[in-house]
């Protein structure tokens, strides 16, 4: 189930929201859990074995920890439960990569073909119950010891299936006690809101600009190119933030605080800025899991330097089993590598705006590679863009249509609307500017769901 | 009070939502959308199976939109919400000056229409009858002047050229002159559905009676007769539900007809070209000849021309009113759901003539062609 979708809105959240709120506290993480159980598996029906078997593992992994006196057994758990964790993830993501690449070796050609779907959110769950194993080592929380709550915290539906990745050290006094008031939800519904209407309104139009250009971006030229590549910048990056801004809006309303997972990454004015922004939650558990661990920056400046090319490729691998995605990750290994040793006192002596344009024009080409099923297609879009060619299918009557949505895609990618609210938030119309817009958003959010599903029967047409 | 203000989102947010939940399951639910001419779906049964291959979540999305409180007017909220950002011209269908609703130029097809037109073109020399073809203009391509700014291209003209290029049995008469000066006269397009006014088909007509060199009827030979309050399907595909309404005019040039409507086995007689019963409905289109039939025989006992074949899509149900005067058979055939032989057909009829008449548009989209034996 996806948020932003009608039955969520009017059948599971209207219903979670009732009773979650009706019952009385010691019953909450329960239901909690029946819903998160509910929602996972109206998405995945069968895969939610893998889940409960995560949850079943790392906790009694946890447990066990606990119990152990000598550091070395702890070790030996924590070891076992990150190759159970890490297994599950290589299977079921990473399987069919790896058995497709090693067919092209001579010799290998009779490798089986591998197709397993891929579990909704199991990289987030996964990453979840790895740092709570990590956190239980290194002592910085307690080992849970109650399976509702811990179970609750792995399945916790606002957060399930696109993150932020939540740290058990961060919530475990949530689970246990927390206070919902009128004043924490309304921030919830605010919040809750804005994600909406980044997915709906946003992220799915410059959707649609994006899939018509990257059909045939030959067709499409340079011009459409470039804004093409534009409009999946801001698909992408409204699709997951809205999400983030959604799943904390949720948390909120359910009594939860959820860390901050994009903080206007456009608005960078390099790419080391850039990663510091966007999808926190992911960098910093890389930061704090990997990169750390191995010796960070305290070893030597090579040793640095290869510690940032395992982040990177990790980081990559992370968002999806193809090799541009792992080429996506080192591409941004490089540039972080560069800026840090070489260009980054330049950068900074540039005028702003060049620095701007610097960070997003990196960004844009790199959000091509991601976008594209494979490298040979990124290639073929960025030569698009980078040979001027005027296409067939009339670039500028292409694009210009969303020249509005442009602008407003752009201004909303700042943290402009956020200061004016800041600025106004006390005065008394307040409450009733923003009830307004939260209904605007609603009728326009539900609308724009709606006439998706409008499909004027085409038989007719004739 | 003054608590409930300072939360007014949250407000707005839980009643909204909780408001959409009980109307969705207490609201009477519909079985059939006008608008869209197709059936609405109901909540589904619940079973263990249909929960596992996924089909009730399925069912459940579509249940929850196509019941949802309001649909049509958050239809026309999102068309309009589109058109306020500036994107008239990147929907499937444009709101245009004078109120003109017209749809976005159809996806260049090439090889759909090449392979339509060599299929005609081979029946037709196969047939040993004279034959023409009728390419009937996208709307869009003659309304040029009131399209939004930077809308498609239209192809009509490359698909002219292209068909001037493939037929060699078949006479292309070339319509589009004569329909782009009668826009500069009167109403040829509707205004919200995607086919000819009658006085568009009347010049259809002037040009087929031109081609042959036969006399043609002057316009005020006919008894008009205007419906107010025609709401067509590219009015129904918008969302634009302010659009005033349109009006067919039902043009009568006295002739007594006898009409027969098959469908399989199926068959309904009338002595009118016009089925007013349509009249009542928003898109009245189907007031001629009933909307969509397999076989349509129009006899005219009177007429001085003999069997008249159309091979045709919808855009020949207005037209046959006007070819009726000049043939005392004119038959029509729907390659969309006629499956049997036509050459048998036109044997067992005596036709000993053709016509083909389609929209530009659905010749590269439309591939039952192939089914001409």
């Amino acid at each position: 189930m996806v948020f932003s979708s009608l039955p969520f809105l009017f059948l599971f959240l209207t219903v979670v929201l009732l009773v979650s709120h009706l019952l009385p506290f010691k019953f909450r993480n329960f239901f909690l859990l029946l819903a998160n159980l509910v929602f996972y598996a109206y998405g995945e029906p069968i895969y939610i074995l893998i889940m409960i078997g995560s949850i079943l593992v790392n906790f009694f992994g946890g447990v066990l920890m606990a119990r152990q006196s000598s550091q070395g057994r702890r070790r030996a758990v924590l070891v076992v439960g990150i190759i159970l964790n890490l297994a599950a993830l290589g299977v079921f993501k990473y399987a069919g990569l790896f058995a497709d690449t090693l067919r092209n070796i001579p010799g290998l050609s009779g490798i089986p073909q591998v197709n397993i779907a891929l579990p909704i959110g199991i990289s987030f769950y996964t990453f979840q119950a790895v740092s709570y194993l990590i956190d239980v080592y290194w002592g910085d929380c307690e080992a849970s010891g109650n399976f509702i709550n811990f179970a609750c915290y792995i399945s916790l539906f606002p957060q399930l299936i696109a993150g932020p990745i939540v740290r058990y050290k961060d919530v475990n006094e949530q689970l246990v006690s927390r206070k919902e008031t009128p004043t924490l939800f309304n921030s919830g519904v605010r919040l809750f809101m804005v994600g909406m209407a980044k997915k709906v309104l946003l992220a799915n139009q410059f959707g649609i600009l994006w899939d018509t250009v990257s059909a045939d971006p030959v067709a499409a030229g340079t011009l459409a190119a470039w804004c093409g590549a534009i409009a999946y910048s801001l698909q992408l990056y409204f699709d997951f933030s809205g999400y983030s801004d959604m799943a904390r809006g949720l948390g909120r309303m359910l009594g939860f605080e959820f860390c901050i997972n994009f903080n206007y990454p456009y608005i960078s004015k390099s790419v080391t800025e850039f990663w510091r922004r966007w999808h926190i939650s992911l960098s910093s558990w890389f930061r704090d899991y990997v990169y750390i661990p191995l010796g960070g920056n305290r070893c030597g400046k090579v040793r640095q330097c290869v510690n940032i090319f395992i982040v990177w490729g990790l980081t990559g691998f992370w968002h999806g089993a193809g090799w541009n995605f792992l080429f996506w990750g080192l591409y941004y290994g490089v540039l972080l590598l560069l800026e840090k040793l070489v260009l980054g006192k330049y950068i900074r002596k540039l005028p702003v705006p060049l620095q701007h344009l610097y960070a997003l024009v990196i960004v844009v080409i790199g959000w091509v590679f991601f976008a594209s099923p494979n490298l040979s297609t990124a290639m073929g879009y960025l030569a698009v863009m980078f040979t001027p060619s005027a296409g067939t299918m009339g670039g500028a009557s292409l694009v210009l249509p969303w020249l509005g949505m442009g602008i407003l895609g752009a201004v909303a990618s700042t943290p402009l609307a956020s200061k004016v609210w800041e600025k106004g938030k006390d005065r008394k119309a307040a409450p009733l500017i923003e009830g307004l817009l939260c209904l605007a958003a609603l009728l326009l959010c539900t609308a724009s769901l709606v006439s998706d599903s409008y499909n004027p029967f085409l038989y007719f047409r004739f | 009070m003054k608590k409930l203000y300072s939360v007014l989102p949250a407000v707005v947010f839980v009643v909204f939502l909780a408001v959409m939940t009980l109307l969705l399951f207490l609201l009477p639910h519909k079985d059939y959308s006008e608008n869209e001419k197709r059936n609405l779906a109901d909540l589904p049964e619940v079973s263990v199976q249909a929960i596992m291959d996924g089909s009730f979540q399925e069912d459940l999305e579509t249940f929850t939109a196509d019941q949802v409180p309001g649909r049509d007017f958050f239809v026309g909220v999102n068309a309009y919400w589109n058109l306020a950002t500036g994107r008239n011209a990147a929907q499937d269908i444009y709101k245009c000056k004078d109120d003109y609703l017209i749809n976005a130029p159809e996806t260049y097809n090439e090889q759909v229409f090449t392979d339509n037109l060599t299929h005609f073109d081979q029946f037709a020399a196969a047939a040993g009858v004279p034959a023409d073809l009728i390419m009937v203009p996208s709307t869009g391509y003659l309304m040029e002047d009131v399209l939004p700014a930077f809308h498609g291209e239209y192809h009509d003209d490359m698909l002219y050229d292209k068909a001037a290029e493939l037929l060699e049995n078949i006479n292309l008469i070339d319509v589009r002159d004569t329909l782009k000066e009668g826009v500069r006269n009167g109403q040829v397009c509707y205004r919200t559905d995607h086919h000819l006014t009658s006085y568009g088909n009347y010049l259809l007509y002037r040009a087929f009676q031109i081609a042959h060199g036969k006399a043609y009827n002057s316009r005020d030979a006919y008894e008009v007769t205007a419906c107010d309050g025609f709401y067509g399907t590219t009015w129904s595909g918008s969302g634009y539900w302010f659009t005033p309404a349109d009006t067919v005019e039902l043009w009568d040039s006295g002739i007594q007809v006898q009409v027969t409507l098959r469908d399989g086995q199926e068959r309904t007689q009338s002595d009118s070209l016009f089925f007013l019963d349509h009249l009542e409905d928003m898109d009245k289109y189907p007031v001629f000849l009933d909307g969509n039939h397999s076989v349509v025989a129009i006899s005219n006992p009177q007429a001085e021309g003999g069997a008249l074949l159309v091979v045709r899509d919808s855009y020949a149900h207005c037209f046959s009113a006007f070819l009726a005067e000049g043939y005392q058979t004119v038959y029509l055939v729907d390659l969309r759901y006629y499956r049997e032989s036509l050459s048998e057909f036109m044997q067992t009829h005596h036709v000993d003539r053709m016509l083909y008449l389609y929209g530009v548009d659905n010749l590269m989209t439309d591939t039952n062609s192939v089914w001409l034996s």
